[in-house]
């Protein structure tokens, strides 16, 4: 098969898988959209009722406050997966860096809770938007991140900073911690290199004096051929 | 003062008739339809709502479709798009400006929320209604 054509099925693989999890994303919102309403309708015919009516609405609002708590964290979760499963309608488009990032991260975070690993990060608020392809962005963070979340005993930290450098922006994911055998040795830090030239990016990285691993990422507009 | 005519379009019956019990309990008048072709007959039949709660992904026509219906027959009804759809809505420039919804709330939505969206866009039918006066 030739090169363009197995390219172009990866793009369509990416979009069908993206198509799925939209589509799924989309349902469970509909049915946290109805749990909501029942538990606010739950909510008004608990305050319509008499002072000393039910012996147990203390109980109810706790339960009725609780069901809200996760409703919102469920959606929280729906949206952000949502917004990434969109990420790969478009091989390239105009993003905004920090919504990208932050999308990622955030779906990250459930993984460093698990190896109790802190995964923090810090955006400059004037970042420029780029015109790039944000679904490959999204994997090659994934590439940096992953395997230090393997690498890393518990109680290790990864930052991640992002700055602008002129018509740049940087992306430095600073590595802390007590290293150990990987569980999961899948080498997704080979694909970095090849994946950054597609997104015309550069790499850089280093060991600092105190042992910290440093991972920089310039990455700036491409132009659509 | 009279109360504010709601509609809610969303094929999910539960939601949409939960929702419609939310509402009236809070002083509104509303009706809920589960399909957009009950929609547009109530609204043919001169049921005109104030403001509709219509939902973007429904069967057969979806909402952005109903949404240029509704403001064919008459622009001053209040459309405010509810929407679980992470791409937000796909209307741009000046179709968004000609046919647009007065807004977009993401479900799951707080009552609260809806309410004041509600209200805002009542003032601005009012105010279309009342400049068609003079």
């Amino acid at each position: 098969m030739k090169a363009q054509k197995k390219d172009r099925l990866r793009e369509m693989q990416l979009a069908f898988v993206g198509k799925l999890i939209a589509g799924f994303s989309h349902e469970f919102k509909n049915h946290l959209a109805i749990i909501k309403e029942l538990n606010g309708l739950f909510e008004d015919l608990l305050l319509l009722e008499e002072p000393g009516q039910s012996t147990n609405s203390e109980r109810y609002k706790k339960i009725i406050s609780g069901i809200n708590e996760r409703i919102g964290q469920a959606s929280e979760m729906c949206r952000f997966l949502s917004g990434f499963s969109h990420r790969m309608d478009q091989p390239l488009s105009s993003l905004s860096i920090t919504d990208v990032l932050q999308e990622k991260i955030y779906l990250l975070r459930r993984f460093a809770r698990q190896k109790q690993v802190d995964l923090t990060s810090s955006f400059d608020e004037d970042l420029p938007a780029i015109f790039n392809n944000p679904s490959l962005l999204q994997f090659a963070i994934f590439c940096i991140i992953w395997p230090a979340l393997e690498l890393l005993e518990q109680g290790g930290r990864i930052l991640i900073t992002v700055a602008r450098k002129q018509e740049y922006v940087e992306i430095i994911v600073t590595i802390e911690g007590t290293k150990k055998k990987p569980d999961d040795d899948t080498p997704w830090g080979d694909m970095l290199p090849e994946v950054l030239q597609m997104l015309g990016a550069g790499l850089s990285r280093r060991i600092e004096q105190d042992g910290n691993e440093k991972v920089v990422v310039t990455i700036s507009s491409i132009e659509s051929s | 003062m009279s109360k504010v005519k709601v509609l809610v379009v969303d094929d999910e019956i539960e939601f949409a008739t939960t929702l419609a019990e939310r509402l009236n309990l809070r002083g509104y008048e509303t009706t809920a339809c589960f399909c957009t072709e009950d929609a547009m007959a109530l609204i043919h039949a001169k049921n005109i709502p104030d403001v509709i709660l219509l939902d973007l992904k429904m069967p057969r026509m979806d909402g952005i479709e109903t949404l240029e219906e509704i403001k064919k027959y008459n622009p001053t009804i209040e459309v405010i798009m509810l929407t679980g759809h992470g791409g937000g809505i796909p209307l741009t420039g000046a179709h968004r400006e000609k046919h647009g919804p007065f807004d977009c709330v993401m479900k799951p939505a707080d009552i609260k929320e809806l309410t004041t969206k509600i209200n805002q866009a009542m003032a601005k039918r009012q105010t279309a209604i009342n400049r068609g006066k003079d």
